[in-house]
């Protein structure tokens, strides 16, 4: 008895002392969250014509027209049947597919596709035409990580999914069909994430939009249902599914174009005293050595190298070893709190570089709270994405309207990396869904994945640099932003109106 | 010679941290007599209530750090002490252990519910950007107080130790509780003000290293394991030594980093062994040292759940593959595959029922032997094949015995450090990608097939999985009714009376870390199986801990308990999905371990105990029946 009343005082003060934490903002959306999913896979988004679920705040359709200037009023689906207005969305591949060959010393890729009026709406065949479809309804189904040990670690990812859905439903949804997301939680464990996908497999169409470190999980199972899965990869088991495709497949390999631009632009004074660093955690291994390799045969020398673990307490010691080593550039992959230890201590003992290509992991709306401006001072960062935050909403309408539709969604959620990935692989998702829709095909699973597995260039309307979605072979292209004195982040190369850099060197499989 | 006296400096400053976390553990230890694992949770929650006062709510720093340090702490201290340690008096070392162990779960989970690790937060160092140059490195003005705040610790908590008043009542309660409250001590006052003063300085050592490392929940919380290393060496007594280990810690992993980037072996290069110097050197103190006198103790009580005859447990097991088998053809792939998992991590349960219930022994690396098991059925042998299965068995098995033999001489405290310490060594190899590849670590299994059985789909891994669970089941208790049990009880109870009766404890103890690990081996092939990929994350120290609660528990000693503890362990990150409260698991796991830490027999012990009591009824109910029968009336006695 003493047990149960100990029990009881116990439950009691550490529900009070965790609900401080739900008093927070985004803790209540996270509940809200929660409230949306259940056990045989929750309604995340929905409601045609331009409604969204769960009261996150997305406007009607009309509300879209401020952002791209379409003209499609609200309603149903079914009833903009035949408003077929055609121009945007399944030609952004061939608009854009020169700019993947960019020759060396050259190419270059530009927002060719505009989101203006992307949306198509076509005739239903009607009927149930395959797992997940209605005459009036398409489920998707998203799986990445909410709770655990890290709660809300992909929370972005479905906030992204469900903009992009609340986006397409304003537009009159997809064949005819209004779109809902169906979400799965896998709580930063491989095996929940497996059980995610076994939960849905059987109610949803497609999976869009997903995105977890323990998609490996998943990847059997997609396998042997022969699900499409239109999303983020993480994992070499996911990417080397043939049911996946993703809007910047992720093999193992790197680019080399910044390397090489790096290398001519620095000379060999700074080249051949680099050195590297990474995240010395076992999933980001085998991405470094790619890394170390590709920067190698741009013909720098690494002088020093560290795998940094998660613990590290104090960098000094590695700041005092570049400093006796003569290091002129540091190349950085890993997560944002290992990078702000390695800053700050450079900060610290005052060493500086004329090269400080940290990891596009710096890119996020969180840095400048880890750390200050002033560490990353000379930072240059190659990046295959647009700057999604916000910076390139006027040279790249897409951006603006992403963000347009994330603040609609949820406000409280911050736009990151993971929602961009949802609301694109959205993107890429509608667009084979219209293509199939005009090779007059009907939503089957089988048609979508031929669809995509055939697919060229695609370059999400200019918000990532042009990849080959059939070959899931990544861009070679990219471009190079800088931090500024006033905790900004702003474009540096290529300059002028080309967003992406296409030259210098192809992506390397094999380096 | 520049350089040298560079990292030298660079050693100090980081010793000096680990100086600062080791004390508090060793003044709660020498005022308590309670090894508080949790010490690092608390630091952390400071740390993030001085970061909430400080940055979010914009308080002056001297205020905050009043308020933090000499205001919430002392009082969260004093609670635990009043709320969880108090009844723990007389408890057995293994039941403070699990207490601790809890509590560190509970305000992981506590913590980040309230701070979500999502979001990014800085904790300014002191007086940043000060700072003056020693032999060429710049060293800050927080780091020189970092510096003078571990001597000033060590120096006061000597004084306060051994020259005052107060110190010497301290000491004399955990000497003597009785004697010192007859001398008119108030024992329950001084162990207040004992834990008051050690949560103070958990506060002091995460608000003055989070700055260092980044306002990261897990980090800080498991960087006071670096100073456990530090403690050991002044064998959780001494302060003086605990500094003199602290620093050659933090210069140990200064040289590495320094002169280990060109000694090579392979492709390992030794500097990547910086981050394990800490690991390394709190294995090597706790299983060289001579011990002190620590108070021994057991995870059971002496009165245990009754063990079920083979006829019976085989009969239950029947029953229970057979409603297993009828339920899964009702079930989805999804309740499919979490039933499986529960399944197998009963597996892992049961084989701590082995170790912990039976002999007494406390593992908190079950999880890596899982991981071995893992990674020799996908990589070693012909993966899916039976020869995976037992290859992963008889691995995790050898590591078992190998970890066994340096600890068999420890008590309890000391093993469960070691077994600590492996689990950590056990991350690293992980995480070193050794046994992973590709982008993501992973490792792909395949699941088990025998000649003309495959068992690929979700219904039959339920099927395997079930009839495996019931396989260890049936095994572990035969052990437990046979001789060998037998030695297990008689060692944990007392090895000197063990020893006296020609019992070989070596070889006794030996073999029960072998079997154990054996099965969690097995386990770990079947798991990766099910799972079909693993990856690191599933085996790091974490995991061991919660599989160890859980298992707590659930009940150490009864195969019931280990089914409840791996669908505890399975299930619940479900109901987390209903639950509007965060990290519903860790609270979970950490108030479930303290409320039945009073009973160590736990959830099994309780079914155990009530079907003990309803067949003792229904027993009883029978008797009663029979006395009510009219019997034959006994024939006339006719006198003759």
């Amino acid at each position: 008895m003493r047990g149960v009343r100990r029990l009881g005082v116990l439950v009691l003060l550490a529900l009070v002392a965790a609900a401080c934490g739900t008093t927070l903002n985004d803790q209540q959306a996270s509940v809200e969250l929660r409230k949306d999913a259940g056990s045989g896979g929750q309604v995340v988004a929905g409601g045609g014509g331009g409604t969204a679920s769960g009261g996150v705040g997305a406007g009607s359709a009309g509300d879209t027209g401020s952002a791209s200037g379409d003209t499609v009023a609200a309603g149903d689906a079914s009833t903009a049947a035949g408003a077929d207005t055609a121009s945007g969305a399944t030609g952004a591949s061939d608009a854009s597919g020169g700019a993947a060959a960019g020759g060396s010393g050259g190419g270059g890729a530009t927002a060719t596709t505009q989101p203006t009026g992307t949306a198509r709406r076509h005739i239903s065949s009607g009927g149930a035409t395959d797992v997940g479809v209605t005459p009036s309804e398409i489920r998707v189904g998203w799986v990445g990580t909410i709770t655990g040990p890290q709660p809300g670690l992909f929370r972005g990812a479905l906030i992204g999914t469900q903009a992009w859905a609340n986006y397409q439903n304003s537009q009159g949804g997809l064949m005819g069909r209004k779109i809902t997301v169906v979400s799965g939680d896998d709580a930063l464990d491989s095996g929940k994430n497996r059980a995610a996908y076994l939960q849905l497999k059987d109610k949803v169409f497609s999976f869009v939009g997903s995105f977890s470190i323990n998609d490996d999980g998943g990847a059997t199972v997609v396998n042997d249902c022969h699900c499409p899965d239109v999303s983020g990869n993480l994992s070499t088991a996911m990417q080397s599914s043939p049911y996946h495709y993703g809007p910047q497949p992720q093999p193992l390999g790197w680019r080399t174009g910044p390397a090489h631009y790096f290398a001519q632009k620095y000379g060999k004074a700074v080249i051949e005293k680099l050195a590297f660093f990474y995240s010395q955690v076992g999933a980001a291994i085998p991405l470094a050595e790619q890394n170390r390799r590709v920067y190698e045969q741009a013909g720098f020398k690494v002088v020093y190298s560290r795998g940094v673990p998660p613990n590290d307490n104090n960098q000094t010691a590695d700041v005092v070893q570049m400093q006796r080593a003569g290091v002129k550039a540091i190349a950085f992959q890993g997560d944002l709190t290992a990078l702000s230890k390695l800053v700050n201590a450079m900060r610290q003992q005052n060493f500086k570089v004329d090269l400080l290509n940290i990891g596009n992991s710096i890119y996020d709306s969180n840095t400048f709270k880890v750390t200050s401006a002033d560490a990353l001072q000379n930072a240059q960062i190659d990046q295959v994405y647009a700057m999604f935050l916000g910076e390139d909403g006027a040279r790249i309408p897409e951006v603006k309207l992403f963000n347009d539709w994330m603040k609609k969604t949820d406000p409280n959620q911050p736009v990151d990396l993971f929602s961009m990935y949802g609301w694109l692989s959205g993107r890429l998702f509608a667009d084979a869904m219209n293509k199939m829709a005009d090779a007059g095909r009907n939503p089957v699973r089988t048609d979508l994945v031929d669809t995509l597995k055939t697919w060229g260039t695609w370059d999400g309307y200019g918000m990532v640099a042009p990849v080959q979605i059939g070959a899931k072979k990544p861009s070679d292209c990219w471009f190079i932003f800088t931090v500024t004195r006033d905790s900004k982040f702003a474009r540096a190369f290529p300059a002028g109106d080309k967003n992406y850099e296409c030259g210098y060197g192809p992506f390397s499989y094999k380096p | 010679m520049q350089t040298f006296f560079a990292f030298t400096v660079v050693g100090i400053v980081t010793g000096a941290i680990y100086a600062v976390a080791a004390s508090g553990l060793v003044v709660t230890y020498t005022t308590s007599g309670i090894f508080n694992f949790a010490h690092g949770a608390i630091g952390m929650f400071m740390a993030f209530l001085y970061w909430e006062l400080r940055i979010h709510h914009h308080w002056p720093a001297p205020i905050a750090l009043v308020v933090v340090v000499l205001v919430l702490s002392p009082m969260l201290g004093a609670l635990i002490e009043r709320v969880l340690m108090r009844k723990l008096t007389n408890a057995p070392v293994a039941v403070s252990m699990v207490v601790t162990l809890a509590l560190l779960v509970i305000l992981l989970g506590v913590a980040t519910s309230i701070w979500s690790p999502g979001e990014g937060r800085r904790l300014p160092a002191f007086f940043a950007g000060d700072d003056v140059t020693i032999a060429g490195v710049r060293v800050t003005y927080h780091e020189l107080i970092t510096l003078a705040i571990a001597v000033m610790t060590a120096i006061g908590l000597r004084v306060l130790l051994f020259r005052t008043r107060i110190g010497v009542t301290m000491r004399a309660v955990v000497d003597n509780r009785d004697l010192a409250g007859l001398n008119g001590v108030l024992p329950e006052r001084v162990a207040s003000l004992s834990w008051a003063l050690g949560a103070a300085l958990a506060a002091i050592a995460g608000i003055l290293i989070a700055p260092s490392i980044t306002l990261n929940h897990t980090l800080l919380t498991l960087l006071v394991v670096n100073g456990y290393a530090a403690a050991m060496l002044g064998r959780l007594r001494s302060l003086p030594l605990t500094f003199v280990g602290a620093l050659v810690l933090g210069l140990a992993q200064s040289y590495l980093i320094g002169y280990g980037g060109n000694v090579t072996l392979g492709s390992f290069r030794l500097i990547d062994a910086a981050q394990v110097v800490p690991t390394v050197f709190l294995f090597l103190i706790v299983v060289f040292l001579p011990q002190v006198r620590l108070t021994a103790g057991r995870v059971v009580s002496a009165i245990e759940p009754n063990v079920p005859s083979l006829r019976a447990s085989l009969a239950w097991s029947g029953v229970f593959l057979v409603a297993m088998t009828l339920l899964s053809t009702t079930m989805s792939d999804f309740w499919l595959f979490n039933t499986s998992t529960a399944l197998v991590l009963g597996l892992v349960m049961l084989s701590l029922v082995l170790l912990s219930g039976f002999a007494g022994h406390i593992s908190l690396m079950q999880m890596t032997f899982v991981g071995l098991g893992a990674i020799t059925a996908g990589r070693i042998v012909g993966t899916g094949s039976i020869w995976s299965v037992l290859a992963a068995g008889l691995l995790s098995a050898a590591l078992g015995a190998a970890v066994a033999l340096p600890a068999l001489r420890l008590q309890p405290l000391y093993l469960a450090l070691t077994t600590l310490a492996v689990a950590l060594l056990g991350d690293w190899a992980f995480n070193q990608s050794w046994g992973f590849s590709g982008i993501g670590g992973t490792l792909t299994i395949a699941r088990l097939h025998l000649p003309g059985v495959r068992f690929a789909s979700e219904q039959s891994q339920l099927v395997l999985l079930t009839a495996a669970f019931c396989l260890f089941g049936v095994f572990v208790l035969w052990i437990r009714r046979g001789p060998f049990g037998r030695r297990l009880t008689a060692v944990r109870d007392s090895p000197v009376a063990a020893s006296m009766l020609g019992l070989n404890l070596v070889a006794t103890k030996t073999a029960v870390f072998a079997l154990s690990a054996g099965m969690a081996g097995v386990a770990g092939a079947l798991y990766g199986g099910l799972r079909s990929t693993v990856s690191p994350n599933d085996f790091i120290f974490l995991q061991s801990l919660f599989v160890f609660l859980v298992a707590s528990f659930g009940g150490l000693t009864t195969v019931i308990g280990a089914l409840f503890g791996g669908a505890f362990l399975a299930l619940v990150p479900e109901l987390q999905k209903h639950v509007p409260v965060d990290s519903i698991q860790y609270l979970g796991i950490g108030i479930g371990a303290i409320a039945l830490a009073g009973n160590p027999h736990g959830f099994g012990g309780s079914m155990s105990e009530a079907g003990t009591r309803l067949r003792e009824k229904l027993a009883a109910r029978r008797d009663r029946q029979q006395v009510t029968v009219p019997t034959e009336r006994p024939p006339a006695v006719v006198a003759s």
